[in-house]
């Protein structure tokens, strides 16, 4: 479960920029979260995969409170916890490959593994020819499917996502999120930031909207509660390949 | 130079590409001063030990220069009362001739070193182990006639082996602040590659990698550098040292026994990059994970 109880942040000795922040994310949930430029998604998302403390307020991410985890625990959270970041972060000095293969590779799996899985997701994203080449020779919605396919390699709890679709077509955008629905399918809680509100209504998920640092409830949905929400399209599973066929579901939100 | 590839490029930073030259200086520096102190002390033991074996007895030419006779008996009867002596191996009588031509290039052509009234010496081995009453062979002696002196060598061989203690010291002194120089400069390169690699350390650190994951970057990167440097250094400096004992030796045998290392000398030379190694991998373990622990 993620929850946020009157959280405030402030970046150095600045204004804050996030002001009494309240929600919960249920496990196994699926979020959008909206707002202009500026009002604070990206330090939002900054909160929840634990780069930056609250400058007040109480945070609890997959049931640990992040006030008092002894800093010794934060790598085991933020293994499950999937990023992807706004400006990818790839590493310029590794491949394609590389890149996705880290978090295995931190989590110490072995190359057998690597290779199947990585090769498997990168396949899936569309960059199985583009395994060996670097970050610096692929294309903005190259980097973009990188970022994702390291974000979600080691099948996180919680998937944040940073406007994962803000450099592909809408196409790809649509196939993305798929591939986000389909991790959701099989527990993974997930929040996603993006201004596309063709997706947003296209994806009938739930949204957070943030307006100068305060949550409101969205213009274009309100919050519904999560039992009252419409089952997702019916063509979702046609593109949703199995990721990790051999892989036991672990209970999505409808289980 | 081979390029190691690991999650952060530490390679290809200006302070990590200086490490093995900076290191190699070092080893280079520390395993000459090391020699050097190991040559100092095989070479002061050596000559001690050539020195405590032997005595040199000196009898005074006679006041009566013409006195030719009485004074080679007084030889004859010192050598026969320094023979007697109990752990003497041997005592011989310095030739003249032989003293004769020692002076020889002193006095010049010219002179005639026969017109010198020249004491005479004798040349005393004594039997290893075995402790010699010098107090009472020098009262025998003096029986004989006044002023013959018993030289040991001990105010020479005190003075020997102070010297060569300082050298020594002086030498383990370099080997030490090069030591210390070796952990400033990795903390140097380590907080540079800390700086210049902030992002990819975030990154590490926010898919999950431990402190001791992120160090192990730095430590191996380190560890190449160190190996590289620590070898080239080393291996230099015995360079060094084996032609400067080949220059020594050129130079004819005016030093007791040759400036050369022995087997085991040439081991503790070897500590010296294996030494810096571990130096410098625990440095830089200790920087990173002191710097790490301040990150989020
Ligand atoms: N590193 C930082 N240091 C100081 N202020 C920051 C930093 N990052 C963001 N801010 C400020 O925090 C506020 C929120 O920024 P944030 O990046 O969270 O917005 P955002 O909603 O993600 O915008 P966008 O849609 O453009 O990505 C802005 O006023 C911004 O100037
Ligand atoms: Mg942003």
């Amino acid at each position: 479960m993620i929850r946020f109880e009157n959280v405030g942040m402030r970046y150095g000795a600045g204004p804050e920029v996030l002001r009494d922040i309240s929600f919960e994310l249920k496990p196994g949930s699926f979020h959008f979260l909206t707002g202009a430029s500026g009002a604070g998604k990206s330090s939002l998302l900054r909160l929840m995969y634990l780069a930056h403390r609250p400058s007040r307020g109480l945070i609890t991410i997959l049931d640990e409170d992040i006030a008092t985890i002894p800093r010794n625990r934060l790598p085991e959270l933020r293994r499950k916890i999937g990023v992807v970041f706004q400006d990818f972060r790839l590493m310029s000095h590794l491949t394609c490959f590389e890149n996705v293969a880290l978090p295995l590779k931190i989590n110490g799996a072995g190359s057998g593994v690597i290779k199947k899985y990585v090769s498997e997701l990168l396949n899936w994203v569309g960059l199985a020819d583009q395994a060996n080449a670097r970050p610096a020779t692929l294309s903005g919605g190259q980097k973009q499917r990188a970022a994702i396919a390291r974000a979600v390699i080691s099948r996180p709890k919680l998937l944040v996502a940073d406007e994962p679709t803000g450099n592909v077509d809408d196409a790809l955008a649509v196939r993305l999120l798929f591939l986000f629905e389909e991790l959701n399918r099989q527990g993974t809680t997930v929040l996603i930031a993006t201004h596309n509100e063709s997706l947003i209504r296209r994806f009938r998920h739930p949204v957070l909207h943030l307006e100068d640092g305060q949550l409101v409830p969205s213009p274009l949905r309100p919050i519904v509660p999560l039992r009252d929400r419409a089952p997702p399209p019916p063509d979702s599973r046609r593109f949703s390949d199995p990721i990790y066929p051999d892989a036991p579901g672990e209970g999505g939100r409808h289980g | 130079m081979a390029k190691r590839r690991g999650d952060i490029p530490l390679g290809n930073d200006p302070a990590s590409r200086l490490l093995p030259w900076i290191i190699g200086f070092m080893a280079f520096i520390a395993a000459l001063a090391l020699s050097g102190a190991l040559v100092l002390a095989a070479f002061s033991d050596r000559w001690s030990a050539g020195l405590t074996g032997t005595l040199t007895i000196q009898i005074p030419p006679p006041a009566a220069y013409d006195d030719e006779a009485g004074f080679e008996a007084l030889q004859k009867e010192a050598l026969a009362a320094v023979r007697r002596t109990p752990g003497v191996a041997s005592a011989t009588l310095l030739p003249l001739d032989e003293m004769r031509a020692l002076l020889k290039p002193w006095l010049g052509a010219g002179a005639d070193p026969r017109d010198l009234p020249l004491p005479r010496l004798i040349a005393v081995t004594l039997e290893a182990g075995e402790d010699v009453d010098l107090a009472d062979l020098g009262r025998r002696l003096e029986a004989l006639a006044p002023g013959i002196t018993i030289d040991d060598h001990g105010l020479w061989r005190e003075r020997l082996t102070d010297f060569m203690a300082a050298l020594q010291l002086a030498a383990l002194a370099v080997v030490a602040v090069v030591a210390l120089a070796a952990v400033v400069m990795v903390i140097f390169a380590t907080r540079g590659g800390l700086l210049a690699h902030r992002e990819s350390i975030e990154l590490l650190h926010l898919i999950g990698a431990h402190d001791r994951y992120i160090a192990a970057q730095f430590q191996g990167q380190t560890l190449f550098a160190a190996i590289k440097g620590g070898i080239a250094g080393t291996g230099m400096a015995a360079g060094t040292v084996v032609l400067l004992g080949h220059g020594a030796a050129a130079t004819g045998a005016v030093l007791p026994g040759a400036l050369v290392l022995e087997p085991m000398a040439w081991l503790w030379v070897m500590t010296v990059p294996m030494a810096l190694i571990v130096i410098a991998v625990l440095t830089a373990r200790r920087t990173v994970v002191n710097a790490l622990v301040r990150m989020v």
